[in-house]
């Protein structure tokens, strides 16, 4: 890779991770509109990071334990023969993952060009939200209310899992906004991670309420995956 | 804020599921992230009088892990490269969509990466640590990081691509205008 070429990555991968300043982010939103090649670089390598995320997040620790001597590297031979991976969790029939990148003044559905929108037969929408970050659920906010807003016909939902959970329990700061979504639109929906709701649970030892308008499903994972299966369109808040 | 050993063990438990899950994704072994995640607990009681934020705390107990990590690693060596231990795939991808052969790929090519490449991937995509705490944790400049971050999203980009994926598995493109 030349140099040039190298630091052009580099930037592209800052950009993944959020480490860009607002000017720089606004720079690679506009090479974005003139250089589909780069765009489906990023698409791929978004994709890629929500596949490794998804295939580790779920692992479960085993009950914690301070006082457990942890001097047990003695028996690291047999543990390591006896690593045989076994994933619980999982993943993917159709790897569609459909990847929208967001923008800080985006909040309507006629911002966004499908470049494969003859593809989209039934118009049913998945906001993936896994972070407790508020400009990235004020983004996922506000797009779904322009979907909902501008788009006759589709079908909407939400799921949150490991901090983004937060987004739709009892006490969210977004409880207001979700309501509110829920009132005037009857084809959106919320969806809560269960095993999430587990974690929380045992970390903080109390069950774990959700918002009227949210509901709990197994595992968000199963849940995107079988949205997938069915021709849904996937965004990552 | 941390002189009390109750106050201490309760973060330090906060935290234990992502150090967990983090020493998983350098291990692959359910007992050795297990014994890596309790030495880190272990070394960090001992010195928890050291820590005024729970910030601070996290970053630090990310590097104590990745001591402990390298430690193991000096003394297995002789014996066991755990990069280096034979993971092809033995699934087909070609003729099946099921899930977990799909995610048994991406694992898989994960852990091909070398050491140095998965360390920085699960610091920055699985825990989602900014370049800078991923600098203190690996005790290495930031623009470090951010070539390192890069090589590593190339090399697994790349593992990836070997697999032959069904049509219309590859991402779609959605673009902002």
């Amino acid at each position: 890779m030349s140099p040039n070429k190298q630091e052009n990555h580099e930037t592209l991968n800052a950009f993944i991770d959020g480490q860009l300043a607002t000017d720089e982010r606004m720079h690679i939103f506009e090479s974005l509109k003139k250089d589909e090649k780069l765009s489906y670089t990023l698409c791929e390598l978004q994709r890629n990071d929500e596949f490794l995320a998804l295939a580790y997040n779920n692992i479960r620790a085993p009950k914690y334990d301070p006082y457990v001597n942890a001097t047990r590297f003695s028996q690291r031979k047999k543990n390591m023969l006896a690593a045989s991976v076994l994933f619980i969790i999982s993943a993917a029939i159709g790897w569609q993952f459909h990847t929208v990148y967001s923008s800080e003044h985006e909040t309507n559905i006629q911002d966004i060009s499908f470049l494969n929108t003859n593809t989209l037969e039934h118009k049913q929408i998945l906001i993936h939200v896994s972070k407790m970050d508020p400009k990235r659920i004020t983004d996922a906010l506000n797009k779904a209310e322009s979907l909902l807003k501008n788009e006759k016909g589709i079908q909407l939902e939400i799921i949150a899992n490991a901090e983004g959970l937060g987004l739709l329990r009892d006490n969210s700061p977004y409880a207001k906004r979700i309501k509110a979504l829920s009132d005037k639109y009857n084809n959106v929906s919320f969806k809560a991670c269960g095993i999430a709701m587990q974690a929380a649970k045992l970390k903080e030892g109390k069950d774990i309420l959700l918002l009227p308008e949210a509901e709990k499903v197994p595992t968000a994972l199963d849940q995107i995956l079988s949205r997938l299966k069915a021709g849904w369109v996937y965004i990552k808040a | 804020m941390f002189g009390q050993s109750k106050q201490f063990k309760i973060v330090l438990q906060e935290k234990w599921q992502d150090l967990y899950k983090v020493a998983y994704a350098w291990t692959h072994d359910n007992a050795l992230a297990s014994d890596l995640v309790q030495e880190t607990i272990t070394r960090s009681l001992r010195n928890r009088e050291k820590f005024t934020n729970s910030v601070e705390l996290k970053i630090w107990l990310f590097k104590v892990l990745r001591n402990c990590w390298r430690d193991h690693l000096r003394r297995q060596k002789p014996e066991v490269d755990i990069h280096n231990i034979d993971l092809h795939a033995n699934t087909n991808v070609e003729n099946e969509y099921h899930r977990h052969q799909v995610m048994t790929h991406v694992s898989n090519a994960f852990r091909r990466m070398s050491l140095e490449q998965r360390e920085i991937l699960s610091l920055i995509v699985i825990e989602g640590f900014s370049y800078e705490a991923t600098a203190k944790i690996l005790d290495i400049p930031t623009g470090t990081v951010m070539s390192r971050v890069s090589r590593a999203r190339n090399t697994l980009r790349e593992h990836l691509k070997d697999i032959d994926l069904p049509d219309g598995m590859s991402p779609t493109l959605w673009r902002v205008k």
